[in-house]
């Protein structure tokens, strides 16, 4: 039974929460403890010389930026700091990673990447198929729902095993969508994958999971996953602007630039979870979240799936059930012939009220069954974490409403109309 | 000129209180950053706007001062130079011609390594000789972080592209090296007439960020952009900064530009690094005239640098100690000074007579805020660690 979050005591952490703002953008980037900040600060005005030189202000300051690579590593439950490479993003860590494995691929390895995904694993990953010469194969989310909603996709390990060959060389998707906002099971997929693989006479499959979006919500767990590569940005799980990459097993490390202040202020982040229970471990901070964010997740969606907002249009990209399987990342469209809202329109007039914030996005991809999502001009997205609270939502569903009358009343045009 | 008030200077300091340090206002800026402003870019809520407003055009603007670019879209920030030349070296690809010719000079491996790279992979060739018609990149350190001597970039420069233009060289690029130099001088790239130029904010008494300058002509026509593939940032350096830049520590950078400011009363780079220059000066001459005079000489110590103080030499000053008595650098560093090769290896290598390059030079760096106090602290120490 996961112990409740006290509030009041988790956002006291955090000098930005207490000006009554609402950050519902946090799949862009979350808030900063004070103790993260007071690490950084501290660094930049006490120990800010060289590393790894011989006298004492160095030694400290060589002490302090090998405590966030141990901190990096105890988030990623990875064996060894020898695995850990910390950077300035993930899209250079993994910049970085694929130059040093182009010497490991040959032309005609298939890879395998998730349709719709964010860039800096995708990305990473063409630009090397490019290099080397080769394959890439999409694994497409399913429609859940086709009838109520076309836009309730989610990824199913179903659809990803037919793409494994024996020409299968990398395996690379996200644990969780900054869209999308389900969470896959990552250790079975990893298992299935290498059992199919295997079957099929793969003779190298490296899996690489980019936690960026999932990180502030679920604990990571490398071993337990059985994967080959994890990608984390602090900067979405309460930290500053550094990130991390895991590497099980790599000839030479990929190196990668970040300012040693940076990385002191991580090692404050692990501290700021385990205050979050008096348990005082990973495991019963990230299910106390977990619980949290399942509340916020069914007043959201509860109001969102209502048949007045079904009827208004309103349709979530996204898994549409509030249970553990999902984090509070919810995008949404609101389609129509003539009474749709553009979703920036939607994010306008949401954010003109004052004292919020949330964003769009951009987003396509195509469904199982072969055809592209049925979104046009992006999709609005309001993200929210552990120190959001139900009250937030509240007023964040207000303003939909009125948001969705006002517009109705307009005949704010849309050119997406529902492909039904 | 106005003189340095140095109790003012390191006033600015909290380090200094008890023994490189950070300007408070910058430490300030990135905490503030971080309490307030921390959301990501680019959506029109207020918060936003004033993440945005901060590190896309304060900050360009700011750093657009210290080098005196033309425009803040000449600027790119990234987490180090060392990065930052490896992404242009890397951008640079389709620019570079099978047979081309690079001219490096041998200095810290930021300012050569990628270069070298890059030559690799396009077919380009490596030659520490003279510009010839082929000649397309010239790569070389305003001044070097062993040697301490600032080099006349602008003669150096114009001198390069005329010999290149008489020699039929169809296009030369210039990339500057200004890590070690801007600490202690005023850059100046539209004066010097340079492509590219590098600068890390942590030798600037700023975070540790660093950015690059490079020509609005260059951006357009030389480098290609290494972001993901639907950002349009053709025309802008956003294009070398794939991740984007760490937003607090780019904020943090604007506190730099004030601080040089604050240094006279005259508000102005030139006045600020004139009263450093002269400053550093009084730091240079106790401590090479101690290290040049007989009784060192006869204990074998050997500056490796320029000997004597003057405005074209800053307080980097790296010494050996050779001969019968020889002592290996790492005897004789204590106190906040190092040895080693400092990534220069090239210079240590080819040094003659030959030293031990692990071992390398002992290398004192100081700045405008150390004291002449401290020079004579310093003396005397290595007077103790020579006998």
């Amino acid at each position: 039974m996961a112990t409740t979050l006290n509030l009041t005591q988790t956002r006291s952490h955090f000098p930005a929460l207490s000006s009554g703002y609402i950050f519902a953008d946090n799949a862009g980037g979350s808030q900063i403890p004070r103790e993260v900040v007071d690490r950084i600060s501290d660094y930049l005005l006490n120990t800010n010389v060289q590393i790894n030189v011989d006298y004492s202000i160095s030694r400290q300051s060589t002490a302090r930026v090998a405590e966030g690579l141990k901190a990096a590593t105890e988030l990623f439950n990875a064996a060894s700091t020898n695995q850990v490479v910390l950077g300035g993003s993930s899209t250079a860590n993994m910049d970085n990673l694929v130059r040093r494995l182009e010497g490991d691929i040959s032309e005609g390895d298939e890879f395998i990447l998730m349709d719709g995904e964010h860039e800096a694993n995708n990305g990473t990953w063409k630009k090397l198929a490019e290099r080397t010469g080769a394959l890439l194969k999409y694994w497409h989310p399913t429609q859940v729902i086709p009838s109520v909603n076309p836009c309730a996709i989610v990824h199913q390990v179903d659809q990803l095993l037919p793409l494994i060959s024996d020409r299968t060389r990398v395996v690379a998707f996200s644990a969780c969508s900054n869209i999308l906002g389900s969470v896959l099971p990552i250790k079975e997929i990893s298992r299935k994958v290498r059992d199919e693989a295997n079957a099929k006479g793969a003779k190298k499959v490296q899996i690489s999971v980019d936690a960026v979006a999932y990180a502030p919500h679920r604990l990571i767990d490398v071993q337990d996953w059985d994967i080959d590569f994890c990608m984390l940005s602090f900067y979405k799980v309460y930290g500053p602007h550094a990130a991390a990459l895991y590497c099980r097993s790599v000839s030479r490390q990929p190196s990668s630039s970040v300012a040693h202040e940076l990385v002191y202020g991580t090692t404050g982040i692990v501290p700021y979870l385990l205050s979050l229970t008096p348990l005082n471990n990973l495991q019963s901070t990230f299910d106390a979240i977990t619980l949290h964010e399942e509340s916020l997740l069914q007043t959201l969606l509860g109001f969102l799936t209502h048949p007045k907002q079904r009827k208004r249009g309103v349709m979530i990209v996204g898994d549409e059930t509030s249970d553990t399987t999902r984090v509070p990342t919810v995008s949404f469209v609101v389609q129509g012939n003539g009474t749709g809202i553009e979703s920036k329109e939607i994010v306008k007039m949401v954010n003109r009220r004052g004292g919020v914030g949330i964003r769009w996005y951009n987003y396509s991809c195509f469904t199982a069954t072969g055809i592209p999502l049925p979104v046009e001009n992006g999709v609005a997205r309001i993200s929210l974490v552990h120190y959001n609270t139900v009250e937030e939502v509240h007023k964040i569903i207000e303003i939909l409403e009125d948001t969705f009358a006002s517009s109705d009343s307009n005949g704010l045009s849309d050119s997406d109309s529902s492909s039904t | 000129m106005h003189p340095l008030d140095v109790d003012y200077v390191r006033s600015q300091f909290p380090a200094l209180k008890s023994g490189s340090q950070v300007a408070l206002n910058v430490a300030d800026r990135i905490y503030e950053y971080l309490l307030n402003t921390n959301v990501q870019f680019g959506a029109d809520y207020s918060v936003s706007v004033e993440s945005t407003r901060r590190v896309m055009e304060e900050a360009p603007e700011a750093a657009k001062k210290l080098f005196n670019a033309n425009h803040p879209d000449e600027i790119a920030f990234g987490a180090s130079s060392t990065m930052h030349l490896e992404n242009l070296a890397r951008g640079m690809d389709n620019a570079i011609q099978e047979g081309d010719e690079f001219i490096l000079t041998g200095e810290h491996e930021a300012n050569v390594g990628p270069w070298k790279k890059l030559a690799a992979r396009r077919g380009a060739v490596n030659l520490l000789s003279l510009i010839g018609p082929k000649t397309r990149i010239l790569a070389f350190a305003a001044c070097s972080n062993i040697l301490g001597t600032v080099l006349p970039v602008k003669d150096i420069v114009k001198a390069a592209r005329k010999t290149a233009k008489e020699r039929g060289s169809k296009k030369l690029e210039i990339c500057v090296d200004c890590v070690a130099y801007a600490p202690h001088r005023r850059i100046d790239v539209n004066d010097w007439d340079v492509d590219f130029c590098a600068l890390s904010f942590y030798k600037v008494y700023g975070p540790h960020i660093s950015a690059l300058y490079i020509r609005s002509s260059s951006l357009r026509e030389s480098v290609s952009s290494i972001l993901h593939h639907f950002l349009d940032y053709h025309h802008k350096s956003y294009k070398l900064q794939p991740g984007g830049p760490g937003y607090e520590l780019v904020y943090g950078t604007t506190a730099v530009l004030p601080y040089l400011l604050s240094l006279t009363p005259e508000n102005d780079l030139n006045a600020s690094f004139n009263a450093i220059t002269d400053h550093e000066q009084k730091l240079i001459q106790p401590l090479l005239a101690f290290l040049t005079a007989p009784e060192q000489i006869d204990r074998g110590v050997r500056v490796v640098g320029e000997e004597s103080s003057g405005v074209s030499r800053v307080p980097t000053i790296s010494f050996v100690v050779v001969g019968r008595n020889a002592m290996r650098s790492r005897e004789i560093v204590q106190t906040g000074i190092r040895y080693g090769h400092f990534y220069a290896f090239h210079i240590i290598d080819r040094l003659d007579p030959k030293v031990d390059v692990d071992d390398g030079v002992v290398r004192i760096s100081l700045v405008h805020y150390n004291t002449v106090q401290e020079v004579e602290r310093i003396i005397a120490i290595l007077k103790e660690a020579l006998a």
